[in-house]
């Protein structure tokens, strides 16, 4: 398989990307890592008379630890780099092993977090983490930055809400307290290496009050499941606050399993999808909350 | 003085060339001023071509031939010659290449594929096996009686005109009904198994180069070089003396790579016309998974009868196979994977009916296995519900019905060298058969196990040369392919032991039609047997010239020599130890050359099988045995299975290299295990949905359960050192063991490859909704 | 900006620097065996999902048919042809041939390098760290045992000897 030829730019900074953008139109495309568009230009399943990267764009990689405690991590950043770096496996291990989940070795250490955000793939594995970490977005465009969480950047199959201008700068995850429990489940019943037909992510706080235990707060992401990665916030609002129990936690499962709105493809149809995330939440919602 | 090659685990003699990469395939040849060659498919599945212009791509900047079928209106086919090079008035699946250009760059070649415009009417299609059959059924060939055919010794091939059927394989022994009716077990269920793909890494490739005197040379990526040279003569319409083939490594061929298929043709016929100029043509990955042939979609009604004391009375099978559009090698298949279809038993009555049908689906090809993995999944799964409406052990009544030396096989053969009972010994053994596990929590364990029988090719044969060169080392010249399964290495081990000669003393060339004598094919599991039996009479032959060559310069007599080490000695004299390379200078005054040569073919053994009855007392030189077992741990919530271990039992006759045998039994029963939990081309109406490694999956590293790997040696008297074929037992008997490892953790079976979580999931939902657990 | 403008780019191939004109288009895999002549490292799909083409960039995996030759100007490229040298095979390729990991060997040169890209990183990896790592090569032909056992002996002999090819 070859690719059409194209013209190739590499970027200075990021306002450089957005101008090209804006002034070619459909032209011309954006190439970070190139583990998703590389394939689609070779299948023809999109074209580009130009290329502009922002590879090279000193600062899109940085991983780093801002005053306010928040985590930045650059949307050039590969998957490899952040599922080792020693600030996110402090701040935020999900992240670190969400992102150490994605496709294998040598596809991790060539794609972008940023990348794959902007992807809108159903099945992506940090989506949901994010989701979870209560992340959000900075995107520059012509008009300016902007800043969205994470579960809104997402519009429909493989669709994101941003334009055709737009570029992702950032991703920001808030600084958040120590305690937290998490977990990431990336089920993958078809094959071992496959992309995730549930990807279950959780991050939970829980307290002691009295005899019982009490989730203080909890965010659940999911991809693979619905058309795009999705924040199960009907499953949160059963739990929030709630006494942890079986009982609450089957509860929250069947909630989840009917907000979830599943897709249906070669790997499963939209019922299994439904049925497996029925089974999957109580399971990981009771590990994550230590429900006997 | 040096122990015997033969039983021992050499390392490969291709292993460094493949460590460093400078191992050269088929896609590594190039040539200055190649042209790149590419194809246009046409994405519908039953169409007529209306319209096809290609004036746009012809004028496009580098583009030096292109070709459609008005160009090249030739038809071709192992059996039926039914398949166009291109596709003429319609098209019949929907990877048919409708057009092929040769240009001086790939984008060139791109761009002219791009400019070629095709307008089809399409045209209802037949996509179901048994609707094809029906009288109103969509036809893929008006009239498949019309096209030439070649003969097959053994095999009636006449499809009728005005129907879909190519071909009807039929075996009858003793009185099924009678046995059904006095049973007092009767079981009938129907499986079906998907299209899947080949995957060699190695895309199919050619080069072909014809010179001003019109000769062709085509370095093929090929498992079979001389049958290639043989009709690339008669397709471009000269003499075979006109053609030469050169292979090299080939980056896995597991029955793909065989004949003309779609590429190989394309490739002479666009060097043809454009003189003096190498054209090189690759398929892509895409190509692979759309245009290359499948695995032929099975669906088996199978019915066994048995009495209590688990004595199996008589097995009924009607298979029907989707032989997508062009006949291929499946008449072949059908027969030779049907009388097998009823497994390795004693079998008093037995029916069989395999019904090949022509579709407007992907073309099926022969593939490792050869059709037993499909019967397999069906027939070695009923057994193990036999054994449970008897309340007997699986492998208890298979023990009792295994067949035995000296039982007469359903085509009427005396059968010997019969290995079933070991291989079914081994493989339970080694999974610790009888000792299950403990349900824990949502999880259930569970054991099954399958065995098989599989004939080879018969008949077939393979001719080979020795060339001991005047420094004493042998150049083996063999057409036999390597293309993974360590034919070289295993040839190398049989020539050096013959000659008393180290291993590096002892080289495996070229593989080129010009040099290398006729081989049928590196395929069947039948290289080591009918190539090694050439390659062991080659050696022999050189061994008995030098011998009167040394007894002349040494005068003494023959019987007085003997071979050690590389060296010619009397007996009772070690210290004159004499090189082969001195006795040659003093035998000729001058460097010298000694050529064997050596054949084996079995024409004469075989007794064609009768197209009404099945009946054969000998249909194949050899049959391979195999056994295989599976443990299973499954989540009943999500049907999800983990295959925890797999032990599979082959028989090799006699383990040449054992290391050797070990890498293709675990290597088959790789592919079995794809075959069984993952592998499924998918096609809605003849159009493929997953044509790419994303949602085509295959085993990787991390599906590997804990492989116990058993050698059975149960000596052929025919083979060389008793040696058979190994390299397809073990992923025909993977489905069915899993499937019945499933059966035994859960009650339940599944009907329909590959067992996915989901499948599970829904059988298990529906056996509680019924009130079974 | 026209397209098919020639770069010039300069890259460091198993260390000889190779100045080289290349289109945008062309991909690091397509350089090393059309422009170069170098053809151990070769295409099994095209779209990053064999492994086949593995190389290794500046100290990390990558694959050669995903990777823009342009976007790697000035990069360190290793490739299946840089491990052995006047002193022999890397031990990665020794255990390979040792323990019988190749069968057609087309994965071969993918699998190695994206072993050494392990043992680099990981010089003592447990069996999940081994299996989990080379889950992105394909092998067809089932060796997957063999290349495991190979990649632990490689790990022994590595350390063993203390070295870092």
């Amino acid at each position: 398989m070859i690719l059409a030829p194209f013209d190739y730019v590499e970027c200075a900074d990021v306002e450089e990307a957005v101008s090209l953008l804006h002034d070619a139109g459909d032209r011309v495309r954006l190439i970070a890592g190139g583990t998703a568009l590389v394939p689609l230009l070779k299948h023809r399943m999109a074209s580009a008379e130009v290329l502009v990267s922002v590879s090279r764009i000193p600062g899109l990689r940085r991983i780093e630890v801002g005053p306010d405690g928040a985590l930045h991590v650059g949307s050039t950043a590969t998957h490899r780099a952040v599922s080792r770096a020693a600030a996110i496996r402090e701040h935020s291990p999900l992240l670190a092993e969400a992102c150490g989940r994605v496709a294998s070795p040598t596809i991790r250490a060539m794609g972008t977090l940023g990348g794959n955000l902007c992807y809108g793939e159903s099945a992506s594995d940090p989506s949901p983490a994010l989701i979870a970490l209560g992340a959000e977005v900075v995107v520059l465009g012509p008009q300016g930055r902007r800043r969205m969480a994470v579960e809104d950047l997402f519009a429909g199959f493989y669709e994101t809400v941003l334009t055709a201008d737009e570029v992702l700068e950032d991703i920001i995850v808030p600084a958040e307290s120590r305690r937290r429990r998490w977990r990431y489940l990336k089920w993958t019943p078809r094959a071992q290496e496959d992309k995730a037909l549930v990807g279950l992510a959780v991050v939970a706080e829980t307290a002691r009050q009295g005899r019982s235990m009490v989730c203080q707060s909890i965010r659940i992401g999911l991809g693979g499941v619905d058309p795009f990665p999705v924040r199960l916030r009907g499953a949160e609002r059963v739990l929030a606050g709630a006494e942890i129990s079986q009982d609450v936690v089957a509860r929250a499962a069947e909630t989840a399993a009917d907000e979830v709105k599943p897709f249906e493809d070669l790997q499963a149809s939209a019922d299994y999808r439904r049925e497996m995330v029925r089974v999957w939440a109580r399971r990981i919602l009771s590990e994550v909350l230590e429900v006997a | 003085m040096a122990s015997s090659l033969i039983g021992r685990s050499v390392v490969r003699v291709d292993a460094v060339g493949k460590a460093t990469g400078s191992a050269a395939y088929g896609v590594d040849v190039t040539f200055p001023g190649m042209l790149h060659a590419k194809v246009l498919r046409c994405g519908v599945p039953h169409a007529r071509i209306v319209r096809l212009d290609t004036s746009k791509a012809r004028g496009l900047r580098g583009v030096r031939v292109v070709l459609t079928g008005e160009d090249v209106p030739i038809r071709h086919g192992p059996i039926i010659k039914d398949r166009p090079v291109l596709a003429l008035d319609k098209v019949r699946y929907a990877g048919e290449l409708v057009a092929a250009v040769a240009a001086d760059d790939e984008e060139a070649a791109q761009a002219a594929i791009d400019a070629i415009e095709v307008d089809y009417e399409e045209l209802p299609g037949a996509f179901d096996m048994e609707a094809a059959l029906r009288p109103d059924a969509p036809l893929v060939h008006d009239d498949a009686s019309a096209y030439d055919r070649v003969e097959v010794p053994g095999l009636r091939v006449a499809p009728a005109a005005g129907s879909n059927l190519c071909y009807h394989f039929k075996l009858r022994k003793g009185n099924v009904d009678a046995a059904f009716s006095r049973a007092d077990v009767v079981v009938e269920d129907t499986f079906t198994t998907p299209k899947i793909q080949y995957c060699h890494l190695e895309p199919q490739v050619a080069v072909a180069q014809v010179d001003p005197t019109g000769q062709i040379t085509v370095w093929a990526s090929t498992m079979s070089p001389h049958l290639l040279r043989n009709m690339i003569a008669e397709l471009a319409g000269v003499p075979a003396a006109k053609v030469r083939v050169i292979t090299l490594m080939v980056g896995g061929g597991y029955g793909s790579k065989v004949y003309l298929g779609a590429l190989n043709p394309l490739a002479v016929l666009l060097a043809m016309r454009a003189p003096n100029r190498a054209v090189r043509l690759a398929f892509d990955r895409e190509d692979e998974f759309l245009t290359n042939d499948v695995r032929l979609p099975t669906r088996t009604i199978i019915k066994t009868a048995a009495m209590r004391d688990g004595t199996l009375l008589a097995r009924k099978a009607t298979t029907f196979w989707d032989k997508g559009p062009y006949a291929l090698l499946g008449p072949v298949i059908v027969r030779n994977a049907g009388y097998c279809s009823l497994g390795p038993y004693r079998l008093p009555n037995a029916w069989i009916d395999g019904y090949l049908v022509y579709t407007n689906n992907q073309s099926g090809g022969g593939f490792r296995g050869l059709g037993v993995p499909q019967v397999a999944w069906a027939g070695e799964q009923q057994i193990d519900r036999v054994a449970r409406e008897l309340n007997i052990d699986p492998l208890e009544l298979r023990l009792r019905n295994a067949l035995r030396d000296g039982d007469v096989s359903i085509t009427g053969e005396t059968v010997h060298a019969v290995s079933v009972r070991q291989c079914l010994e081994q493989a339970a053994q080694a999974i610790d058969w009888g000792k299950n596990r403990d349900a824990e929590g949502p999880h259930r364990y569970g054991k099954g196990i399958a065995c098989i029988i599989k004939s080879t090719l018969t008949p077939s044969a393979s001719f080979s040369t020795a060339k001991l060169n005047s420094d004493g080392s042998v150049d083996i010249l063999t057409s036999a392919i390597e293309h993974g399964q360590g034919a070289h290495t295993v040839l190398s081990q049989i020539v050096a032991d013959e000659l008393s000669l180290p291993l590096d003393r002892v080289r495996v060339i070229v593989q080129d039609t010009s040099v290398t004598p006729f081989d049928r094919s590196s395929t069947s599991s039948r290289t080591t047997f009918h190539m090694g039996n050439a390659l062991k009479e080659a050696a022999l032959d050189v061994r008995h010239q030098l011998a009167k060559l040394a007894a002349d310069v040494l005068e003494v007599h023959v019987d007085d020599l003997e071979f050690v080490d590389g060296t010619i000695r009397v007996r009772g004299v070690p210290q004159h130890a004499y090189r082969y390379a001195d006795i040659l200078t003093r035998a000729f005054g001058s460097p010298a050359t000694i050529v064997g040569q050596g054949a084996c073919f079995t024409k004469p053994i075989y007794d064609p099988m009768d197209p009404d009855t099945g009946q054969s007392k000998r249909p194949s030189v050899y049959f391979m045995y195999g056994a295989q077992a599976a443990e299973v741990r499954v989540d009943v919530e999500t049907g999800h299975y983990r295959v925890t271990r797999l032990a599979s039992a082959v028989d090799a006759g006699k383990a040449i290299n054992p290391s050797n045998c070990v890498q293709q039994i675990e290597g088959a029963a790789v592919m079995g295990l794809g075959f069984a939990t993952m592998e499924e081309l998918v096609s809605v109406d003849g159009r493929t949905l997953n044509p790419t490694f994303l949602d085509y999956k295959i085993p990787t590293s991390l599906d590997m359960p804990e492989m116990l790997n058993r050698i059975v040696e149960v000596p052929h008297p025919e083979g060389p050192y008793g040696a058979k074929g190994i390299g397809e037992s073990s992923i025909a008997t993977t489905a069915a063991a899993v499937g019945n490892a499933l059966y035994a953790a859960l009650g339940i079976q599944v009907h329909d490859l590959p067992i996915r979580a989901e499948r599970v999931f829904r059988a298990i939902r529906s056996a509680a909704g019924r009130g079974r657990s | 900006m026209k397209p098919n403008l020639k770069c010039e780019v300069t890259l460091n191939i198993n260390g000889n620097i190779h100045e080289l004109a290349l289109e945008p288009h062309w991909t690091l895999l397509r350089v090393l065996r059309d422009e170069l002549g170098m053809i151990g490292t070769r295409e099994g799909c095209g779209e990053g999902s064999c492994g086949t083409c593995t190389v290794v960039v500046d100290g990390e995996p990558a694959r050669a048919c995903l990777v823009l030759a342009v976007r790697v100007n000035g990069s360190d490229v290793l490739t299946i042809e840089g491990l052995s040298g006047p002193d022999g095979l890397h031990a990665v390729q020794q255990a390979f041939v040792d323990h019988g990991a190749s069968q057609c060997g087309f994965c071969t040169p993918g699998m190695i390098m994206s072993a050494k890209a392990l043992l680099d990183e990981n010089p003592q990896p447990a069996d999940d760290d081994i299996k989990e790592f080379m889950s992105g090569n394909l092998c067809r032909c089932g060796s997957y045992s063999m290349i495991f056992q190979a990649i632990r002996t490689a790990s022994e002999r590595l350390r063993a000897t203390g070295e870092r090819r």
